[in-house]
């Protein structure tokens, strides 16, 4: 407990910043050592994240005392007989019956919960603090109410008595006492009431109970949630960004639960020093205080160490991750969240390449031939930083009014003039048609979407001569050519059924198709007038994007970040990926200046048209690519439960040397590895190709409690 | 090679001491799994055993006992000085029965033997529960090494025996040849690591 003045001065150093959730974010993020939650109080930091993220610093006392009321009360129903086994002899009830109403047979069976309970609380990391016995009781009884008021949730779980006792520990560190000090009138009744010592229990477990309204997933059992997470980690966020890397992991055959179940589950505790995780904890609370962006930071703590990876053979890289090496400083745990905010909006190979050359130098083999190929003369023969470092000389220029706004790569910029011209042309078309009626609120609706991306389309471009001195340049304009004759090929193809149905038939879809048809013509036109627009990308929006409009609050800190290697690595990632892509969406040379474009107003492309510029995000969908999935259920590991006998009659010979061509591309035994930890199959049998629901990427609605 | 049983065996700190002759009093909670390997030496052979070290809590089973149908070998370890993880033994048998290979070769190990004054288990109960289901059965102390090595020992060369037996028998007598660096015994099974690694 500290002393009066420190916890005075500490309370000043939170609030120094602002009183305003949003001023200790952005302390959080830029002060380092200066955080509020290092040199201020971080429990009154968290429950401001956490508890009240939506009110006034004045009304806290008021949330937190209803807070405290209510655990009071949770206490009085659930702990009476346990903390008071003498009034169960006042009761009528016989000890040894076998009511099931019976307080007695209540509790015996809390007791062996709580048996349960205290065989990991009394195996808490060494620090003398854990072990004090007050601790553990509280630690123990939180962790009871939590099970006793969740049983839907099964109960107890290994892992969350890690994520309570560092909370319990830094709410216990910062608390005063407060009959004391308030009298005394050392500290403001304010304070003291906040940091009230005689309530670390009932705090300890308001926070707790938020974090756990979305870990509580990472623990739940039925469903596999973690297992699943583990699989749209490594096989969708890890391969979109750094699709070597995954790639690898699949080869060597590292099934990605088996160390993201504790990364996960104890939210980073054991992967790095306390300290560190604390730091960590905070910036992700502060930013993510529903646990949206834990998958991004994942595939960011595994960029961070992709080299290492990559020469990494299954027991190397499984030793890696199970003892995640220290991020060295200044680049501490906490920047993994940074990380995660920057892949939210760069959700694609360009980021990942930004993120991996920001903290090696490196480009990653993909990226870096075009680097150097791009960056004539000083040709390297190997992927090295000297390419880089040229394409960012020449880049330079085009940094500072880029930095200046992120909006410029995450929202479409040259796509706006397009879809505002075929809002236009949809009107007038559909007079014509008569349905224009319908579809008024529609374009109106279009238009309004294209107010805020006025800006963006007037910003200066990067400058693209990058490639006009170069040869492959014209080979690149020729595919682009091909490109744009395909879109017009398609859009001329769908008006021509129109007009061939006589425009028989749904009013509403005959305008959508007119509609999309339209714009790719605007589309196609504004692309040969200017030729540094960028063309649509073959996938849908990502789903990142869909987030990020949830979360305005937490787009504005990633404007700090360099943005300077993405302009540079987005060309060539975009290059890279363009070989391995189809011809029909391989010219996607140039920077990236026009990302997906936007959503279409209120209606979906009809099927027939393809790779249309206004496609609405799926989320149940996944992106596109080589995804290396454990496809179908018949070669997937569960295909025992199918026909146990399968995998039986595969089995052949019993034994037989190894050979190291066991490392082939499909190999067979990383379908047949698949079940391990439990990829339970849900009843419909599905888990082999099943999609990514919506809740489990970032957030899009609360993750599903089982 | 999967080490299962209740929580706070000890199976962490068996696989500490066989993997790096570490023993901490304090150590944590498993949380999923972790990971281990040693080289041992049996019959002038390295093997390289990949030892899985898995949650004991039972709400885990969900996830291990789909883990362990891979296993060539299991360590099925109690603590001498607690009846309900022996008696749970059972449970745990039944679960390997369920979902692992049918040729599994089952240890099982009664730890914390230095807690004589303390024992719960005799002795001769594991021994005779262990014989009628065709186990083999050893008393360990991670804490004091007691036995560690041998247990591990014991079962590696059981799996190999096994292994080696049946590669002279279904490949005409050739040679059965475990290779240096990491991969040494093929088992068809699938397992953890299925064809490609080790034998555990």
């Amino acid at each position: 407990m500290r002393s009066p003045a420190e916890t005075k001065l500490r309370w000043e150093e939170t609030f120094k910043h602002g009183p305003r959730i949003s001023d200790l974010q952005r302390a959080i993020k830029f002060n380092g050592q200066e955080s509020p939650c290092v040199a201020g109080l971080r429990s009154l930091c968290w429950k401001g994240f956490l508890l009240f993220p939506d009110a006034s610093a004045e009304e806290w006392p008021q949330l937190l005392r209803q807070l405290r009321g209510s655990y009071d009360a949770l206490c009085e129903q659930h702990l009476k007989y346990i903390r008071h086994p003498e009034q169960l002899a006042t009761l009528s009830f016989d000890p040894l019956a076998d009511d099931p109403d019976s307080p007695w047979i209540t509790v015996r069976k809390d007791e062996a919960i709580r048996a349960e309970i205290q065989q990991d609380v009394s195996r808490l990391p060494d620090d003398p603090f854990y072990h004090r016995e007050v601790i553990q009781n509280m630690i123990l009884d939180i962790l009871f109410l939590y099970c006793k008021l969740n049983p839907s949730a099964g109960g107890y779980r290994q892992g969350m008595h890690e994520l309570l006792a560092p909370i319990v520990y830094v709410v216990a560190q910062d608390s005063v006492n407060a009959k004391e000090f308030s009298i005394d009138g050392l500290l403001d009744p304010i304070i003291t009431e906040l940091l009230d010592s005689s309530h670390v229990e009932h705090d300890s477990f308001a926070l707790f109970s938020k974090v756990m309204d979305r870990a509580g997933a990472f623990y739940e059992v039925e469903q596999n949630t973690i297992v699943e997470k583990s699989k749209y980690i490594h096989e969708v966020a890890l391969l979109k960004v750094d699709q070597e890397l995954a790639n690898h992991l699949r080869n060597i055959e590292i099934l990605p639960q088996i160390f993201l179940i504790r990364w996960i589950r104890l939210l980073f505790g054991r992967e790095f020093p306390f300290e560190q995780t604390m730091v960590l904890w905070d910036a992700i609370f502060a930013f993510d205080p529903n646990l949206e962006m834990i998958d991004l930071i994942c595939v960011a703590m595994l960029l961070r160490i992709r080299w290492t990876l990559l020469e990494a053979d299954y027991s190397v890289a499984l030793q890696l991750l199970l003892k995640y090496p220290a991020p060295p400083p200044p680049h501490g745990p906490h920047t993994f969240v940074d990380d995660a905010v920057y892949l939210q909006n760069h959700f694609d190979a360009a980021g990942g390449v930004a993120l991996i050359a920001k903290y090696s130098g490196r480009l990653p083999a993909a990226a870096s031939v075009t680097a150097t190929t791009t960056s004539t003369p000083s040709r390297s023969s190997t992927p090295s930083f000297q390419g880089f470092g040229s394409l960012r000389q020449r880049t330079l220029g085009a940094r500072s009014p880029l930095s200046s706004t992120t909006k410029l790569l995450q929202q479409p910029g040259g796509v706006e003039a397009i879809l505002r011209g075929a809002a236009k042309n949809v009107i007038e078309k559909s007079e014509k048609l008569g349905i224009n009626d319908a579809v008024r609120d529609a374009v109106g609706e279009i238009r309004r979407n294209m107010q805020g991306l006025q800006e963006a389309r007037n910003l200066p471009r990067i400058n693209r001569s990058l490639f006009s001195d170069h040869p492959l340049a014209v080979s690149m304009l020729e595919r682009r050519n091909r490109q744009l004759a395909t879109m017009l090929e398609e859009s001329i193809t769908s008006l021509k059924q129109l007009v061939a149905s006589d425009f028989e038939g749904d009013k509403q879809k005959q305008l959508e198709t007119v509609e999309v048809a339209t714009a790719k013509i605007q589309y196609v036109k504004a692309c040969l007038e200017d030729s540094t627009l960028d063309l649509p990308e073959e996938e849908p929006p990502t789903l990142a994007t869909l987030s990020i409009s949830t979360h305005p609050e937490i787009r504005s800190p990633t404007v700090a970040l360099d943005i300077t290697p993405v302009v540079v690595a987005s060309s060539a990632a975009e290059e890279a990926r363009s070989r391995l892509s189809s011809p029909a969406s391989s010219d996607r040379n140039k920077q990236k200046q026009t990302p997906p474009p936007a959503p279409p107003p209120e209606s979906e492309p009809p099927p027939s048209v393809l790779q249309t510029p206004a496609t609405s995000p799926t989320p149940k969908e996944r992106p596109n690519g080589p995804i290396p999935t454990r496809s179908t259920l018949a070669q997937s590991s569960f295909a025992w439960m199918l026909e146990p006998d399968t995998t039986i009659s595969a089995r052949s010979p019993p034994s037989r040397p190894l050979s190291s061509s066991g490392k082939k591309k499909h190999n067979p035994s990383r379908e047949k590895n698949a079940f391990l930890f439990g990829e339970v199959v849900p009843s419909d049998g599905i888990a082999g190709e099943r999609t990514v629901s919506p809740d489990e990427i970032f957030g899009l609605q609360p993750i599903r409690k089982g | 090679m999967v080490l299962i049983g209740d929580s706070g065996v000890g199976k962490s700190n068996l696989l500490s001491r066989f993997t790096r002759n570490e023993f901490n009093l304090d150590s944590k909670s498993t949380i999923g799994v972790e990971f281990a390997t040693r080289s041992i030496q049996v019959d002038n052979k390295t093997i390289k055993a990949q030892i899985w070290d898995t949650a004991g809590q039972e709400r885990y089973r969900a996830i291990t006992s789909a883990y362990y149908r891979g296993a060539v070998g299991a360590l099925l370890v109690y603590d001498i000085s607690k009846n309900i993880t022996y008696e749970n033994v059972t449970r745990w048998l039944k679960e390997l029965r369920d979902h692992a290979d049918s040729n599994i070769v089952i240890m099982l190990v009664g730890n914390k033997s230095d807690l004589r004054h303390l024992r719960a288990v005799p002795t001769d109960d594991a021994k005779n529960f262990a014989a009628e289901n065709h186990l083999s059965f050893i008393e360990t102390s991670a804490l004091d090494a007691t036995n560690v090595e041998l247990a591990f020992q014991n079962i590696l060369t059981e799996i190999y025996n096994i292994v080696s037996t049946k590669s002279f028998a279904e490949e005409d007598g050739k040679k059965f040849d475990p290779r240096e660096g990491g991969t040494n015994i093929t088992l068809s099974q699938e397992g953890p690591k299925g064809e490609s690694k080790g034998c555990c």
